[in-house]
């Protein structure tokens, strides 16, 4: 269990709980390490205990921690302790986009249009890299309080390229595309059309489509008309709303082919509002109202979580999605759209879904009988079809097979065509000689493999080819170098191919293996080939610059890399600004092992020189002050250049000691003033009076510079 | 599809430019393309006689091969114009002594046959950057008998001294390389105007920083421009399976 103040990972401090959603709680907490605070999504307890859905979880936020963007809210770490399942991110301070339209009730164009714009490059840098987010809305899009806009929660996105693009509708079912509602293939095209949807939201406040159950919503996305959104809001510019439009067409074709375009039409939008730009991909029928397939039907009933205990507990691998996005899709329809203050209670769900399920097999029913009866048993063969895609499971494509191909019949051929014809199909090929009779010099014998067996590419079968009757035997350049076997096969009459392959034993430079092998006899003039060791082979990774970046850019960048940051010190520098990194303790461009762990020291600016003052204030001597009587009373006043004042006594004892510390200036003044009093006079003046002139006390003064000393650090 | 780029650059010093490149995408005789390039020598206009004289002799031998060997079709297709250019300096004095470098290449599927005399090279490109030909130079040889240390073969004041060329002597004697090809690698193949003026890791650098066949090929060229230009600069670029 979490509580407040308890540290995770070593370095991550537990300070608050920000919010709590459907299958995790967010908690505000301090990064020790790094000094900084940062958002940590603990995966809830009844989650922790599926390992299927933790490995899913795992694999989607390191998806997810590669992404670096400054419209994503950024994935820094991920990690486990003690069956806590946790993903550490940027901090962002701020209110999602639901919260902000519902604010404001809907958004000026322009704003919508420059939110768009932010929140399209965010979803543009993960589809190039490749992942699809597949829950796009308002409540995944923060407003940071200084107002960036940055998409969040790629909890549930998955790479494009893994194979699983299984059924159910992952995001909220207002937002989501026709094909995902479907169950089908869904693309980054998937992330265009919610996106669509959410800029509709924001300039209207609306979403286009509702209704009283999930299934009946998602039923509107795929066959009901797109409303424009001038048509809440006339006063949208026609080219804003032929963007929504175009995002928001039910077939993915139709759509924006990539963000790139998106993006480029909104910016179009701010300049030239009013005019016509938008490009209709073929504007047929598409847009207009359709009939549901009864296939589609049956994968919108299937995407229902909760159908029936039994399948609950299959542990079917999408079941912890599928709830996830069920739980939402609720919270959404009871009018409760704050994701993180959903409280998840399972058995209101499953009331609220037992609903959903009747009414949209009554739908279902009804929308089939009518299907039937209008296309007299044809439905479904239009473009819902074509656009449904395939349904490819995770169980049917798997781990990447490998292709096989038919060994082809060789024999007879001469060696070279034989390999050749081999290497063409995949296939790689070792030859031994032998001589013979019958055969003719290098023709093929036979092979190891039958014809027509079915053989994976890659794999190696080893022909044996006659070597006639004047062969050549074949010496062993095992070990040897390269240069050495080159040499001694050259001189033997032999082609030398040379081909590389990383070897654990075998020393980088020398052979690995050669084929023929040694022993054979093989014809002058035959290719012998040898394989050369490359060495172990290199898992290294390069170590990337850090130096000059900011110590936050430089742990992404080091993360990136597959580094991890060791320790973090901090060092007064004066060729990098404050803040940055001024050390790594592997240089740039060198090669380490994966996960090694990379000192770094972060400037403290130019280390400040201080000084002290150990000095010891001698009395005044007669050429500062000649009329200074020994032994009377002297006011000192010590200040260093920049202004301190450090003493400020009377004394008549000297020498007076000064002994000060940490001082900004490398020297001073002492100030030091007497008193001289001159004795009472009796003259007498012309008239013969006498005139007693009375005795005067005057302050006098010096100044006497004072050096301080630099103090070591 | 397989992409690929090329660039022959004259440098900044040379009046002439020796190098001559040739790439084909499409098939030439029973190889489904090929990529040479050859670096000439030979003083007045024998150098670029020698280079251009080779490819293309190579090229027609290549065309009307039989044989279905890369390898042997490479090796014929050298050994044909070592006896062309051996002849022609023969009866011309004014081409004696003329000679060429050459690195040939063709791509099949994931295999890269690699045929190469003298010190062009052929580098494969990805994380790291791996020269797959060994230099006939002296130096290089040099430094292979372990008579120089390879960090002063650089700056040696013998490195264009090549052991082997085409048309040096009556026979020639290719060297032979296959390469199988990883995912994401770049095959680079160039004339010493581009390795003396770059290390390999810069050369690494410029082309991951890069972003299109183009713009790599230009700005590898561009940079051994920078660092002087002394020779002739050749660059091919292929990338196997775009």
């Amino acid at each position: 269990m979490i509580k407040i103040g308890m540290m995770i990972g070593d370095r991550y401090e537990i300070l608050e709980k920000i919010g709590t959603g459907g299958m995790s709680d967010v908690y505000k907490a301090k990064c020790h390490k790094l000094n900084r605070y940062v958002a940590i999504k603990v995966l809830k307890q009844e989650f922790s205990e599926n390992a299927n859905f933790v490995s899913k979880f795992r694999i989607e936020a390191q998806a997810a921690a590669g992404l670096m963007h400054p419209n994503i809210v950024n994935v820094y770490d991920v990690g486990e302790e003690n069956g806590i399942y946790y993903i550490v991110m940027e901090l962002v301070e701020g209110i999602t986009l639901k919260k902000y339209i519902e604010k404001k009730a809907r958004l000026s164009y322009k704003e919508a249009v420059s939110i768009a714009i932010q929140v399209s490059m965010g979803i543009e840098a993960a589809h190039n890299n490749h992942i699809i987010h597949r829950d796009i809305k308002p409540q995944n899009i923060i407003i940071s309080k200084d107002g960036k806009v940055k998409v969040t929660d790629f909890g549930i996105a998955k790479a494009a390229t893994s194979n699983t693009i299984t059924s159910n509708v992952m995001g909220s079912v207002h937002y989501t595309s026709p094909e995902q509602a479907r169950g089908g293939y869904s693309d980054e095209k998937s992330d265009i059309y919610s996106l669509g949807i959410t800029m509709f939201e924001m300039l209207t406040g609306r979403v286009p489509f509702n209704g009283e159950t999930t299934v009946a919503i998602a039923i509107k996305h795929i066959q009901e008309e797109m409303p424009s959104p001038k048509e809440f809001v006339p006063e949208i510019p026609s080219s804003v709303a032929s963007i929504v439009l175009k995002c928001c067409q039910k077939s993915p074709d139709r759509r924006y082919q990539n963000m790139a375009e998106l993006i480029a039409d909104l910016k179009q939008s701010l300049i030239n509002p009013e005019e016509d730009f938008v490009v209709t991909n073929d504007p047929d029928m598409e847009g207009g109202t359709r009939m549901i397939s009864d296939e589609d039907m049956a994968q919108i009933k299937k995407k229902v979580p909760y159908q029936s205990n039994r399948e609950y507990e299959e542990q079917d691998h999408d079941e912890t999605m599928r709830l996830r996005s069920e739980a939402e899709a609720v919270y959404d329809n009871e009018g409760v759209e704050e994701e993180d203050d959903y409280d998840y209670d399972p058995k209101m769900e499953r009331v609220t879904t037992v609903l959903a399920i009747v009414a949209g097999v009554v739908i279902c029913v009804i929308l089939i009988v009518l299907a039937v009866k209008i296309f007299g048993g044809k439905q479904g063969d239009g473009n819902g079809n074509g656009s449904a895609g395939p349904i490819i499971t995770t169980e049917e494509t798997g781990a990447t097979e490998v292709e096989k191909v038919s060994m082809p019949d060789v024999t007879g051929m001469n060696v070279d065509d034989a390999r050749n014809t081999l290497t063409s199909l995949g296939i790689m090929s070792e030859v031994t000689y032998e001589e013979s009779d019958s055969v003719a010099e290098g023709v093929v014998i036979n092979t190891d493999v039958s014809v027509g067996a079915q053989i994976e590419k890659g794999s190696k079968v080893t022909l044996k080819a006659s070597a006639g009757t004047q062969g050549v035997e074949v010496p062993s350049v095992v070990d040897l170098t390269y240069d050495e076997a080159n040499t001694q096969l050259v001189s033997k009459g032999f082609l030398v191919n040379k081909t590389e392959s990383y070897s654990e034993t075998v020393e980088s430079g020398r052979v690995i293996s050669q084929t023929p092998a040694e022993g054979n006899k093989a014809p002058k003039g035959s290719v012998i080939t040898v394989t050369v060791s490359l060495g172990k082979e290199d898992t290294k990774i390069r170590v990337p610059n850090l130096i000059g970046l900011s110590e936050q850019d430089g742990t992404v960048e080091a993360i990136e890399a597959g580094l991890t940051v060791g320790s973090v010190t901090y060092i007064y520098s004066d060729e990098v600004g404050e803040g940055m990194i001024c050390y790594q303790s592997y240089s740039h461009g060198s090669y380490v092992d994966q996960g090694t762990s990379i000192d770094i020291k972060v400037s403290q600016g130019a280390q400040k020189v201080t000084y002290k003052c150990n000095a010891n204030i001698t009395a005044p001597t007669t050429s500062e002050a000649p009329d200074y009587v020994s032994g009377t009373e002297v006011s000192i006043k010590l200040t260093t250049d920049d202004g301190q004042v450090l003493l400020d006594t009377r004394t008549s004892s000297f020498p007076q000691a000064a002994n000060y510390y940490g001082l900004g200036s490398s020297g001073g003044t002492i100030i030091m003033t007497y008193q001289v009093t001159t004795e009472g006079t009796t003259t007498t003046d012309e008239n013969g009076n006498t005139v007693n002139v009375p005795g005067k006390t005057e302050d006098r003064s010096f100044t006497r510079r004072i050096e301080f000393v630099k103090e070591q650090e | 599809m397989l992409k690929t780029f090329s660039i022959t650059d004259i440098g900044r010093k040379r009046k002439v430019n020796q190098d001559y490149i040739y790439t084909s995408e499409k098939p030439v005789g029973n190889l489904p393309n090929v990529f040479i390039v050859a670096d000439g020598m030979g003083g007045h206009n024998a150098g670029d006689y020698a280079s251009k004289v080779t490819v293309k002799t190579m090229l027609a031998d290549m065309e009307n091969s039989f044989e279905k060997n890369p390898m042997i079709i490479f090796k014929r297709a050298i050994e044909e114009a070592n006896t062309v250019i051996r002849t022609r300096a023969r009866e011309d004095s004014r081409l004696e002594g003329m000679g060429t470098t050459v690195v040939a290449a063709s791509c099949m599927g994931r295999f890269l046959q690699v045929a190469n005399v003298g010190d062009s090279r052929l580098y494969v490109v990805n994380r790291e950057i791996r020269q797959i030909t060994r230099d006939h130079s002296y130096v290089e040889e040099m430094v292979r008998i372990g008579e120089l240390d390879p960090a002063d073969a650089r700056n040696h004041p013998d490195k264009n001294i090549i052991t082997r060329a085409v048309g040096a002597e009556d026979s020639v004697e290719p060297d032979f390389f296959t390469v199988e090809l990883q995912e994401g690698d770049l095959v680079l193949m160039c004339s010493d105007g581009l390795t003396n003026m770059l290390e390999d890791e810069e050369i690494r650098m410029i082309i991951s920083g890069a972003r299109d066949l183009v713009e790599k090929a230009e700005r590898l060229v561009e940079a051994a421009n920078a660092n002087g230009g002394r020779d002739n600069i050749s660059v091919i670029l292929i990338e196997p399976c775009a």
